[in-house]
């Protein structure tokens, strides 16, 4: 299932190799304005979350209802960076492995905190720790397996909690729990409306929602854990670092691959299929990627964002500067200008399609009501950016074919769904 | 977060459709081999199947409406009818092209994996609170599609108190197999009709790279989610629950199915199989050979298992032991047929859909 049509694919004309191209970039510096770009990218988004930690800090010791909405503003600022760097994920092992302690989604968030039930619902097949509520229990035992969260620090959420009895919806750290612990659940369906946490949550004085001290200490070390967790990427990006030796080690194959496996990825199984046309399938706004603050259409119109800067290798900082050099786009005019010339028109038919998302939502149908069920107009707009999705993926698969590249080979994971860990 | 992503190696020339240059010409099949290969599949196996389907979906509606509103049928022929319309979506299940491709038709009947149990939170806020408008199969075909296809049916026919007639779940149940039906009959208008599939279907290489990537996703979705998943990393870790219709106890015959119609992708007596184009390719004698044994091998683990239930299976050490060994087999068949049967057709693998968290 989750399948994307082929066949709905543009079909994109095969360019002879003979057809007119622009000189050849040197590949190397393809590859080192790529490992740029996701450097200024990692630094851009440990910039924007440093604001959010101080905007937490702020939140927890005077917890009134003006530095919670700034704290707010904060976190939609910060994704703002963060989601452009997603095209690194895919076709990037070392980003890859790291990106669920950022990123993970969807998460059960009775995990976390207390929940509306009748909404909720008490129980999952699939988790025990559905309602487990560290918020509200110092202890708990479920299954033989106890967990001693009298004090929340940030090895506890990461060694502990985090994909706690191997389910990944027990997400306890990243952007997506600190949504969560910011708005709390939107119990709107698909109506107006996002999360309404009360500042009082965190008010220790005039406590809302019980255990307000123990809730901001969630806050707190999760914030802290996403700021050690993106300094470790900006190393790695860093001269030096890790994923960069990675991609500018075989700038002629094996760099070139990894940028389009990631733009394809993303494109395709991750974005068009999994957070977007699933939930339109759906019709639940459970299947929304920023859920808790109604903030989805921003995540997705910043990974096109992402994909557009590494294709045409220059990214607008959050400053305002530019890192820019020889790109993608350079090396398949190199091959094809025709075929340069269809991606970025693809790219940019996606973009259209994405912009029109964001403008419905800011002009007052948030991305849960788009994908309600009897909203035609709504799930038009959405239909229309999986489209666009699908059809640029398909585009990336000729760069492939054209260039010769490889898709893959991925990282297998880590996780119990690997067969590798059973069948071999 | 993280799924399994899928280690190619091989992949060099051919994704959705187009052939290289200059690779191709020396060792590849002959455009004609590859329409002669599509042609077979979808005449007797792609076609053929899709009818039963739609006779096992009628048969079902009418045995629902049999016991739930005029009684004149008993719960075993409704049970016996929804089996037999999984075996034959299951015959189907790999299929993600041509008529499938419109109006979300595969996910419309089997909604599955469903990793945040949305079938179960829709369906009970659907029982809590009935929807008189659900019970008309064209409302229930535009709503979610976690309600409105067989998962959903499995668990109003396995869960809680059961079926009841003259109730509203025996009523949503009816609405679900009409749906079901209507579905049916499309598809196997769609695929009988030689003249025009309802989507356009790709030509001659390009077909057969698609029938070949979605015979590969069939693999991986067998092993990764229908074995590996459930399976977990020891007895103590494992998940039965995570396994495909286990209410029902249809696990492993649901696996039975999928392989069998592999297998008949690869190999159907008089009729073209890839392994007869693999037999003209140089090395390639051995090529099918090896992926029709290690097929073979699996399917008779899954019919051996067939009526255990998971919960059993994923606990006790031998039975888990024989279920390591089909994954064994599942897993060394999408090895040779991403890593050697693909390069020996010049077909290879493109982005996929499986690819998301």
């Amino acid at each position: 299932m989750r399948r994307l049509s082929v066949t709905a694919a543009v079909a994109v004309a095969l360019i002879a190799p003979s057809a007119v191209a622009q000189a050849q970039p040197d590949p190397a510096a393809v590859m080192t304005t790529y490992a740029d770009i996701a450097h200024a990218m990692y630094a851009d988004s440990l910039a924007t979350a440093r604001i959010l930690d101080t905007a937490i800090g702020t939140l927890v010791s005077t917890p009134t209802e003006a530095n919670l909405a700034a704290a707010r503003q904060a976190w939609i600022e910060a994704r703002v960076p963060y989601q452009q760097t997603e095209v690194y994920r895919f076709g990037n092992p070392i980003v890859d492995d790291w990106e669920g302690r950022v990123n993970a989604w969807p998460l059960d968030e009775g995990l976390i905190d207390y929940v509306d039930v009748s909404n909720y619902g008490d129980a999952s097949d699939e988790n025990m720790f559905y309602t487990a509520n560290v918020v509200a229990n110092p202890q708990f035992t479920f299954g033989g397996t106890t967990i001693d969260a009298s004090s929340i620090t940030p090895s506890l959420l990461q060694d502990d909690l985090h994909e706690v009895d191997g389910v990944e919806a027990n997400v306890a750290t990243g952007y997506h729990a600190i949504e969560f612990l910011l708005w709390g659940q939107d119990l709107n369906g698909t109506g107006p409306g996002a999360g309404n946490r009360p500042a009082t949550d965190f008010d220790t004085a005039n406590c809302t929602g019980g255990n307000c001290d123990r809730r901001a200490e969630f806050l707190v070390s999760a914030s802290a854990l996403l700021i050690s967790d993106l300094e470790e990427m900006v190393d790695n990006w860093a001269e030096g670092g890790a994923a960069r030796a990675e991609v500018t080690a075989d700038p002629e194959t094996a760099g070139p691959s990894a940028i389009i496996t990631g733009l394809g990825s993303l494109s395709y199984g991750e974005l068009a299929g999994e957070r977007m046309q699933l939930g339109l399938l759906l019709h639940d706004p459970e299947e929304e990627h920023d859920c808790f603050a109604d903030n989805t259409h921003n995540s997705h119109y910043y990974n096109q964002v992402g994909m557009t800067a590494v294709y045409t290798g220059r990214y607008v900082r959050t400053d305002g500067s530019v890192v820019e050099g020889a790109s993608m786009s350079d090396l398949v005019a190199a091959n094809s200008e025709e075929l340069d010339t269809t991606i970025l028109n693809l790219m940019s038919a996606t973009t259209s399609a994405m912009q029109a998302m964001v403008a419905t939502a800011e002009g007052g149908t948030a991305y849960d009501q788009m994908l309600a069920e009897g909203n035609d107009d709504g799930n038009a707009v959405l239909q229309a950016v999986i489209d666009r999705l699908v059809d640029q993926a398909a585009g990336f698969e000729e760069v492939v074919v054209a260039l010769d590249l490889q898709i893959g080979p991925f990282e297998g994971s880590d996780s119990l769904d690997d067969p590798d860990a059973v069948f071999h | 977060m993280k799924h399994p992503r899928i280690a190619i190696s091989t992949i060099t020339a051919l994704s959705l459709g187009f052939m290289t240059p200059f690779a191709a010409a020396q060792t590849a099949p002959e455009g004609a081999r590859y329409a002669e290969l599509n042609d077979a599949i979808i005449t007797h196996q792609i076609a053929p199947a899709h009818e039963a389907f739609a006779i096992a979906a009628r048969d079902l509606a009418a045995a629902l409406d049999g016991y739930c509103v005029t009684e004149t049928s008993g719960l075993d022929t409704v049970f016996d009818a929804y089996h037999d319309t999984y075996d034959g979506w299951m015959a189907v299940s790999w299929v993600n092209f041509g008529p499938q491709s419109l109006f979300m038709r595969p996910v419309r009947v089997h909604f599955w994996p469903d990793s945040r149990n949305t079938v179960g939170r829709q369906l009970a806020g659907v029982l809590n609170e009935p929807r008189d408008d659900l019970l008309d199969p064209e409302v229930l075909a535009s709503a979610s599609v976690a309600l409105q296809g067989l998962p959903a049916l499995e668990r109003l026919l396995f869960e809680g108190d059961g079926l009841a007639p003259e109730s509203y779940t025996c009523a949503l149940g009816i609405a679900i197999a009409a749906n079901l039906e209507a579905i049916g009959a499309d598809l196997g208008a769609a695929w009988s009709d030689p003249e025009a599939p309802a989507a356009a279907l790709p030509d001659d290489a390009a077909l057969t790279v698609t029938m070949f990537q979605a015979a590969f996703e069939q693999l991986e979705l067998i092993l990764t989610r229908k074995l590996a998943a459930p399976l977990g990393e020891s007895a103590d870790q494992a998940r039965p629950r995570l396994a495909e219709n286990w209410r029902s106890g249809r696990a492993l015959r649901n696996i039975g199915v999928n392989l069998a119609t592999l297998r008949d992708l690869t190999e159907n007596g008089d009729q073209t199989g890839f392994a007869d184009l693999l037999r003209d390719a140089p090395g390639g004698v051995d090529i099918a050979d090896r992926v029709i044994a290690e097929l073979d091998a699996a399917i008779a683990l899954a019919e051996l298992l067939r009526d255990q239930p998971i919960d059993q299976l994923v606990a006790d050490p031998d039975q888990r032991a024989n279920l390591v060994t089909l994954g064994q087999h599942v897993a060394e068949a999408r090895r040779i047929w991403a890593d050697e049967v693909g390069p020996a057709l010049n077909l290879n693998l493109g982005f996929n859909s499986l690819d998301g968290d």
